[in-house]
């Protein structure tokens, strides 16, 4: 048999197969796009419903919603104001994760698919479930995490509103920013240059942090009064994705002073990576000073988190 | 690939049918997408040159004739987006002078758009032309339908960018690559390197083809050509070089050089600048499975696999059938000739794929940047499916057709469903292989692109903003360009007293464009604003892609 003949049976044999693959397409186009089925596992409204009412009943400021699904979000659309943050991040969250987004006793709100995944959640979340709720064909657990953390009296984005001063300075003059509300200090009309709350992605994980844009030539100072019983600092700095594409690859020069005496000074690599220090505090300590540099400040969207805690 | 059939009479109306349908199909839903990022650049370019052919009038009217291309004059209007050829930008200026400055019936954006309708007039033209040579009257008639009921391309031939033309010129140069092969004729040549030249001044994508052409050429020389045309003497190495290479480097360039005058000043210099826009272009982060893909080495897989799931089913089955086909034209052809077109319609419709893939070269964003070869291989997928049912079915040729009608009738309206559903969104559709919308969002893929899709939430925002609201629009973020804002307010698809912002502290209301990577942005919103209601969603499939906020703190 020639080549050509060998190659002419076997694409006879193929050209069926495309045909009927060709025909099945066209029935599964059919049956997916035109049955519902492209929409089978969205929210019912039962359930969505019902998300919307327990949260606008017994949602407390300083809670935190998390969603299992983060595609189908119609239960918004029927929350009271004053509900949020609502994270959509679930299926990354950790044990951890959770405990250092919430402040101290706040709760948690888990919105589930199903009841299905709640033991799932609960264990790999390390959860005391205070209450469960029926929502339609979902579920909703209201829980406290048992994560064991140290008592934090100061922790920089709950608290950036308490910051006593913040203000840029080149040496010779200083500007303040002002401070438009509890959680953000404007520094100028400029959209990026503000130091205030933002979430960001540390190391994949969504979390509430500071953001603080640094500029070329002068130095960004945060200022804040050291609460008793603080013994340790955790200082978290990484740039948020929106720096990622960034042909600039300038570090930010980060430089901690307790009471006006270096705790901690380093420079915060252009990275995706979260850079993450700690410090033991002097004793007495009574002012923090966060000081913040930048040779080159195009699309340094810097951002930090971090806290002083109650270990000696 | 061998010529099988001639233009005849009704070629005319089939063609003519077949084009007509596919502009005014684009044409008329013209206001159906809110304009993407690039957009907003092209069509501030746009205004440029609009301006420039003002200009024009205004010196010859003076006698000032040479003040017209002088480095101070074209400067001043070809230096803003020079990171890419004007060609294009020419055209969207053309049109906005002719039918929105000098006739006044239609908006300088929409005159924009006027140009993309007709490409993908031109690309249903091409298509049809390149179904009926080579292979069949059904698949010439057939191919530029299911092309077009592909929701990414029905999306991105809206856009007044320079995808879907460079689309048209990539295949097109390609196609009439093979007529170079198959005649000798001097002007066939010519004009295939006069088009070519076009297709430089569009998008550099096309750069490749003389390399991919003449790597596979000097192939097919070393081993099959010198031995048959008894060239294989030095001079007869430079005389068995199909002509239409030289017509590239003596009339394209040439050609490339006068539609951009940019490059007439500081040649070396600006060149340099924009083939280094491109080497070094920076990464556009996508999620992919989960995984942002933020720098290098990226997956191999990443445009096969985006390939695979966001092309509707049957096209995607023609696509395989068609690389299939050019295989076994490539096996099976006798002729040296024979086997190098179809090695060209091979490397025409997978090289684009296959750049994207390796794993140093950035993701630019959708699949727009490799879909310049589909044309190609549906077309012949169609083809292999129409051939197939002819030889499986014992009956007379009209029974055959008739059958074969039925089954791309049958396609066709299976189709209409996802398309309907993506019709304001096509930029985010995923085939059911993946689970459609719902399925790609829970593998966590990109869900949507270039911060356009607004157009669901506009009528609310019109309705709801008091007078100067000011929006924020989420730039930083992939959002919509303030340009694009801008041009969407001249269309009339936003009110023209509304402003944007990229402050939210200063907004009234605010828009959310869904990605992975800004998911934060939703709670900055709500921080601001005190809440995380939103005023309306855009959602397909109860997949949520945007939304709309109102401040109410």
């Amino acid at each position: 048999m020639s080549p050509n003949a060998t190659i002419g049976k076997y694409s006879g044999i193929i050209e069926k197969i495309f045909l009927i693959l060709f025909i099945l397409s066209i029935f599964s186009t059919f049956i997916f796009w035109w049955s519902g089925l492209s929409d089978k596992n969205a929210l019912d409204e039962e359930t969505e419903r019902k998300f919307a009412e327990v949260l606008n009943e017994n949602f407390k400021r300083g809670d935190i919603v998390f969603t299992e699904n983060d595609w189908d979000l119609d239960f918004l659309k029927n929350l009271k104001s004053g509900i949020f943050p609502v994270v959509l991040d679930l299926k990354n969250a950790t044990e951890k994760s959770v405990a250092m987004m919430k402040n101290s006793d706040d709760r948690v709100f888990l919105l589930l698919k199903s009841a299905n995944s709640r033991e799932f959640y609960i264990k790999k979340l390390n959860l005391k479930v205070i209450e469960t709720f029926k929502a339609g064909k979902g579920e909703i657990l209201l829980a406290e995490t048992l994560f064991k953390t140290t008592k934090r009296p100061l922790v920089f984005s709950r608290d950036i509103g308490k910051a006593k001063r913040v203000a840029f300075s080149d040496g010779e003059k200083t500007d303040d920013c002002r401070k438009v509300s509890e959680t953000k200090w404007q520094c100028s009309d400029e959209t990026w240059n503000y130091v205030g709350l933002t979430t960001a992605s540390f190391n994949g994980q969504q979390k509430q942090a500071v953001w603080a844009h640094p500029l070329t030539g002068k130095t960004l100072e945060i200022v804040f009064d050291v609460p008793e019983k603080s013994g340790k600092l955790y200082f978290n700095s990484v740039f948020a994705e929106s720096a990622q594409r960034s042909k600039n690859r300038t570090p930010v020069n980060v430089e901690i002073l307790a009471d006006g005496k270096n705790l901690l000074k380093y420079a915060s690599p252009f990275s995706s990576r979260v850079t993450e220090k700690s410090a033991k505090l002097p004793e007495n300590t009574k002012e923090l000073t966060i000081k913040l540099t930048v040779s080159d400040d195009r699309q340094r969207h810097f951002v930090f988190n971090g806290y002083l805690s109650d270990e000696l | 690939m061998n010529f099988k059939n001639r233009f005849e009479k009704i070629d005319f109306l089939l063609a003519a049918a077949v084009t007509i349908f596919v502009f005014l199909m684009i044409f008329l839903t013209n206001d159906s997408f809110g304009f993407v990022r690039d957009e907003g650049f092209y069509m501030k370019a746009a205004n440029h040159m609009a301006d420039w052919y003002e200009s024009i009038g205004t010196n010859i009217s003076n006698g000032e004739f040479a003040k017209i291309f002088s480095k101070k004059e074209i400067d001043r209007y070809f230096n803003y987006n020079s990171e890419h050829p004007p060609f294009m930008k020419e055209l969207f200026g053309l049109s906005q002078f002719i039918f929105a400055r000098k006739l006044g019936i239609m908006s300088a954006p929409m005159s924009a758009r006027l140009v993309a309708a007709v490409f993908a007039a031109l690309t249903a033209l091409m298509i049809y032309l390149f179904g009926l040579i080579f292979f069949s009257r059904m698949t010439a008639a057939v191919s530029p339908l299911l092309f077009f009921m592909m929701p990414h391309i029905f999306f991105h031939s809206h856009l007044a960018c320079f995808d879907m033309p460079i689309l048209f010129f990539w295949s097109a140069t390609f196609i009439l690559y093979i007529f170079c092969l198959k005649t000798k004729k001097t002007s066939v040549h010519a004009l295939t390197a006069l088009f070519f030249a076009f297709g430089m001044a569009t998008k550099h994508n096309v750069l490749f083809i003389p390399i991919l052409l003449f790597v596979s050429w000097l192939f097919f020389y070393a081993f099959s050509y010198r031995k048959e045309t008894g060239c294989g003497s030095f001079i007869g190495f430079f005389k068995a070089i199909p002509k239409v290479f030289y017509f590239m480097v003596i009339i394209s360039l040439p050609v490339y050089f006068l539609i951009w005058p940019r490059m007439w000043f500081n040649t070396f210099n600006r060149l340099m600048t924009y083939a280094e826009f491109h080497g070094k272009h920076v990464n556009y982060l996508n999620y992919y499975f989960g995984t942002p893909l933020k720098n290098g080495p990226f997956p191999f897989s990443f445009p096969w696999a985006m390939t695979f799931f966001t092309t509707p089913t049957p096209q995607l089955v023609c696509f395989f059938a068609g690389i299939l086909y050019f295989c076994r034209d490539f096996l099976k052809s006798e002729k040296t000739c024979g086997k190098e077109a179809a090695f060209a319609m091979i490397s025409g419709s997978l090289f684009p794929i296959f750049l994207i893939a390796l794993p140093s070269v950035p993701i630019f964003g959708g699949i727009k940047h490799w879909f310049t070869g589909y044309p190609l291989m549906l077309t012949a997928g169609v083809f292999v499916i129409e051939e197939s049912v002819k030889k499986l079915i014992k009956t007379s040729n009209f029974k055959k057709n008739l059958v074969i009608s039925a089954l791309f009738t049958l396609a066709a309206v299976s189709l209409i469903s996802p398309n309907i559903k993506f019709a304001k969104r096509g930029a985010a559709f995923y085939n059911e292989l993946i689970g459609g919308a719902q399925g790609a969002a829970e593998a966590r893929m990109q869900r949507n692109f270039w911060g356009y899709d607004m157009i669901d939430l506009a009528d609310t925002l019109n309705r709801e903003a008091p007078k100067n609201a000011k929006l924020f629009i989420m730039t930083g973020y992939e959002g919509l360009n303030p340009n694009s804002f801008r041009f969407m307010a001249d269309a009339g698809m936003i009110r023209s007293d509304i402003k944007a912002t990229n402050t939210l502290h200063e907004a009234d209301f605010a828009l959310f464009f869904y990605e992975k990577q800004n998911e934060h942005v939703l709670n900055n919103i709500a921080y601001e604003f005190g809440t995380v209601r939103p005023l309306a969603v855009s959602s397909t499939d109860s997949v949520f892609y945007s939304a709309l906020f109102r401040r109410e703190k």
